[in-house]
């Protein structure tokens, strides 16, 4: 294989990757550069190196051409109005509205990755399309939800944001989620900017992913920039890094991973360029990273147990392998666990019940799978509910994490080969190599999630490595038709990320007349949350379920039932046959005081046989109007709120009649 | 005044005005929108980017994720910060906070020697093509949020009636509150009842409501009046007999001999309720 770093004169001198340093404190002249010398023949060391250059004219620098990047951006936007028209048709019920999601959405990625692998893009141009993507993509979600949060865990956090913008305080309970108060980096932003504009927390939250989408995407496009030295792989690396499965919906939502990934991310870059400064600069940058890492600490818990880890492998690996024991992260990669550990022990700790369940869980069915024992496991592209994905569908997923799988051993070995004294290059590559793991955890119950949030973690090395391949294989020998083939099978990748991270009835606004189990933005749930806080008052004590419970906890800020906050789980009420001593001792535990009733999900209720087998969900849901000591206080036609504290109160053991 | 200082006196003047266009309740939103854009996502990181080595400064990439990135670093400490002090995280304090960070960086880089020399990125060239058509890809994009937004808004109207019903203690022991909110998208006119057992409590022949509007009544229904444990209200829309909504309030109240009586009728929009 021929060298991956071999970009020709030209494209050097079009590329000149500038890094840090004219600034006499600085290091005197140090900069990351496209070495034309750097071919598999070179024998000089394969770690970055740094050399004495003088500075460009201004006439050399002066201009780049933004290339085909104003025309590619237009089909981008182009393909943006196809999937508001998929997005229009979905709402309104129509069948063919997936086909033109899926056609809008490839003439969104398509055409980037296609002009991103041709060796004529110059640096300006390469950014500008990996930034026209991201903005373009992270529109795809919220052009999926243009009025209201609307994934489940973006109440969540609305909750919190709200929490500290109405109280002026940080770390209230949240009963939706309590380790979303405890980690407030996000809501903090949110909240201030909601404030300081008057705008509504969903707004501002808007503002404040996107702002994180784009600091993501330009932070991991400088990174791999400054490792590989090439603009080429950097672009190429961005838009792979694109693919994972979790990033087009989950990573643009409302959500503490959305901003502590693009913080860790700056973490990471801020060591690299730092590990080259000297005297002042260097504490300039250690100021800047540890500013960063606060940020990542309180923001989200698991990004910051994963940047530690990431930390730790860097450093060892600088310590190892590396010749350059002085070009590390140094003692700020002990630093980052230990203010995570601070963090958790004095004020997060509650995210220890909260992880250790699934974690636990997780390993548990790991072994049971390994173990051969039956019923263990999960059937793939099959939902609890019992939808089946098409087989194109289940081909293109498996096509991905095949294309992914292989891309690995070629880039692997050219990690090996040119920087094997660059330990952040290696702990990407480590990074990768979890990838199959995290396969492996798609195959159990509890681990399935696990695995897929793990992808926008992995796929930062994974994103690097394939690259390193893709460029290689370009480079080997260039013609057309197999840069056309690369670029179609990184949309491929693309494809099939979207299919494995996201349930497809979530790809597409669902009509809440239709599909009341995912419309969440299910306007007749929100007007009777926004009913009981203003005239139940807030913080009851409230059991619902699905939609209901999400809205009720947030808008209606209601003391919602849930596990969770450590309260009962309202389907074992709701869904009974009857009430009898086991529901009461529910309702006693919860000091439930009302109950919210949603009868539009009859018997497609996820999960809901798994409570009570064979009792039809509309039965379970009559029980309550046959029940003694129990108002129906709200009535809006789907939905219905119960009064139940005279019930409770009386704690006569009733039965349906 | 060297070109480097104008430019920070320029930022600094910047935070100072965006302080004040979010404090004070202008006319517009757009001014407060902007100066809280610029005080939340830009101007303390920008600052804070002056202080960073000047080569690094100069990169294009460089100015751009240090400036959100710090500003969004200045954000969090600065919550955490005012989550101590005795008014918490309010417009004054953050204003106060995100001022002082932009202005101290500025002051720091005034004063500090300047050291190195600027290097100038690579200007983009547009032609008048490349600049027409990223035109065009910006009304595109805008077109999609647009109808994107247009088409949830269609379905955003709940497009149903609520009907409540509640004890109001406020109003004794038999207080009750009843009320009923269109929230569909036409004018519509409805009947309503309450009743205790087989006896009819109270009863409206036409109740016309515009979208949005809530009719509310309290009422004071003693128990020797109810003839069972309950008292239901039921709602009926025009040529049905069947009840559109329904509630139930049960209640145990002591007698009091005093018959049932209206209190008092409302009519109000959701934003006229105290």
């Amino acid at each position: 294989m021929r060298d991956v770093l071999h970009h020709g004169d030209t494209e050097a001198r079009r590329n000149p990757v500038v890094l840090a340093a004219t600034d006499p404190s600085f290091q005197r002249g140090i900069r990351f550069h496209s070495d034309p010398s750097l071919s598999a023949k070179s024998k000089k060391p394969p770690c970055l190196r740094a050399s004495v250059v003088r500075p460009r004219k201004s006439c050399q620098l002066s201009h780049e051409s933004l290339g085909w990047l104003p025309a590619i951006a237009l089909i981008v936007a182009c393909s943006l109005v196809v999937v508001a028209i998929a997005d229009l048709a979905a709402r309104n019920g129509q069948a063919w509205a997936e086909p033109v999601f899926w056609i809008g959405l490839l003439g969104i990625y398509l055409p980037v990755a296609l002009r991103l692998v041709s060796p004529a893009v110059g640096r300006q141009e390469g950014l500008g399309l990996v930034v026209a993507l991201g903005l373009s993509l992270y529109l795809v979600k919220v052009l999926y939800s243009p009025l209201v949060f609307s994934f489940p865990d973006e109440f969540m956090h609305w909750r919190t944001a709200n929490d500290i913008g109405l109280s002026g305080r940080l770390f209230l309970r949240n009963p939706l989620l309590p380790v979303s108060a405890v980690y407030p980096g996000q809501e903090i932003v949110t909240s201030a900017l909601a404030t300081l504009s008057g705008s509504s927390i969903f707004h501002a939250g808007l503002v404040v992913v996107g702002a994180a989408r784009l600091l993501l995407l330009v932070a991991l496009y400088a990174t791999y920039e400054l490792l590989s030295r090439s603009p080429r792989v950097a672009g190429i690396a961005v838009v792979i890094y694109m693919a994972n499965p979790n990033y087009l919906f989950f990573g643009a939502g409302f959500d503490y991973e959305s901003v502590a990934l693009p913080a860790a991310t700056i973490f990471v870059l801020v060591l690299l360029c730092r590990q080259e400064a000297t005297g002042s600069a260097r504490w300039r940058l250690t100021a800047v990273a540890l500013a960063v890492l606060g940020l990542t600490v309180t923001t989200h818990h698991l990004t910051s147990y994963l940047l530690s880890g990431f930390l730790l492998v860097w450093l060892l690996g600088n310590r190892l392998v590396c010749r350059d024991k002085g070009k590390g992260p140094g003692a700020i990669a002990i630093v980052a666990p230990l203010v995570s550990l601070l963090w958790l022990v004095t004020v997060g700790s509650t995210v220890i019940g909260y992880l250790a369940p699934h974690v636990l869980s997780t390993l548990g069915e790991l072994a049971s799978l390994v173990a051969g024992e039956s019923g263990a496991g999960r059937q793939l592209f099959q939902s609890t509910t019992g939808y089946v994905a098409p087989l194109w569908e289940r081909l293109t997923a498996i096509g991905s994490a095949g294309l992914v799988v292989a891309a690995l051993p070629p880039g692997l070995f050219l990690v090996w080969r040119r920087y094997r004294d660059h330990a952040l290059a290696l702990t990407l590559a480590v990074t990768a190599l979890v990838y199959p793991a995290s396969l492996a955890l798609r195959f159990t119950g509890r681990g399935w999630e696990m695995g897929n949030r793990l992808s926008a973690f992995v796929f930062i090395g994974i994103a690097f490595v394939a690259a390193l391949t893709v460029v290689a294989l370009l480079q080997s020998r260039p013609s057309a038709i197999r840069t056309s083939l690369v670029g179609l099978s990184i949309a491929l990748m693309f494809t099939g990320g979207v299919i494995g991270g996201w349930p497809p009835q979530w790809r597409l606004p669902a009509s809440h007349l239709q599909n009341a189990e995912v419309a969440r933005d299910d306007p007749e749930a929100i007007a009777a949350a926004l009913w009981a806080r203003d005239f139940l008052g807030p913080d009851n004590h409230v059991a619902a379920e699905a939609v209901p419970m999400a809205v009720m906890g947030s808008y209606g800020r209601q003391d919602i039932e849930t596990t969770l906050s450590g309260g009962v789980d309202a389907r074992w009420i709701i869904l009974s046959p009857g009430v009898g001593q086991g529901e009461m001792r529910q309702l006693r535990r919860g000091q439930v005081e009302y109950i919210v009733v949603d009868r539009r999900l009859g018997s497609q209720g996820s999960g809901s046989s798994s409570y009570y087998p064979g009792v039809p969900r509309s039965t379970a849901l009559a029980k309550f109007d046959g029940l003694g000591q129990t108002s129906r206080v709200f009535d809006s036609g789907n939905l219905q709120i119960y009064d139940v504290r005279q019930l409770v109160a009386a704690g006569e053991d009733a039965s349906v009649p | 005044m060297c070109r480097r200082s104008l430019g920070l006196m320029a930022l600094m003047t910047a935070a100072l005005l965006a302080g004040v266009a979010t404090l004070v309740d202008l006319p517009t939103g757009i001014a407060r929108l902007a100066g809280a854009l610029a005080l939340v996502l830009i101007l303390p990181g920008y600052s804070l980017t002056k202080l960073l080595p000047v080569r690094l400064q100069a990169l294009r990439w460089a100015r751009f994720v240090f400036t959100i990135g710090l500003s969004l670093a200045a954000d969090v400490l600065g919550g955490l910060v005012l989550n101590l002090t005795p008014w918490g995280i309010g417009r004054e304090g953050l204003v106060i906070w995100l001022c002082s960070v932009t202005l101290m960086a500025g002051g720091v880089v005034l004063v500090r020697p300047q050291a190195g020399s600027r290097v100038a990125s690579p200007d983009l060239s547009f032609s008048l093509r490349g600049a027409a058509l990223l035109v065009a890809a910006t009304v595109a994009a805008t077109m999609a949020v647009a109808l994107a937004h247009w088409g949830a808004t269609q379905v955003s109207s709940p497009d149903t009636t609520q009907l409540w019903l509640l004890a109001n203690n406020q109003a004794g022991a038999g207080g009750v509150r009843l009320g009923v909110r269109n929230l569909e998208t036409t004018a519509r006119s409805y009947q309503l009842a309450v009743v205790s057992g087989d006896k009819v409590l109270f009863e409206w022949r036409s109740i016309t409501l515009s979208p949005s509007e809530i009719w509310q009544v309290d009422l004071d229904i003693p128990a020797d009046e109810a003839r069972s444990p309950t008292v239901e209200a039921r709602l009926y829309v025009a040529h049905s007999d069947a009840a559109y909504r329904h509630a139930v309030l049960w209640r145990s109240l002591p007698s009091s001999g005093s018959p049932p009586s209206l209190l008092g009728i409302q009519r109000f929009e959701p934003s006229e309720r105290k």
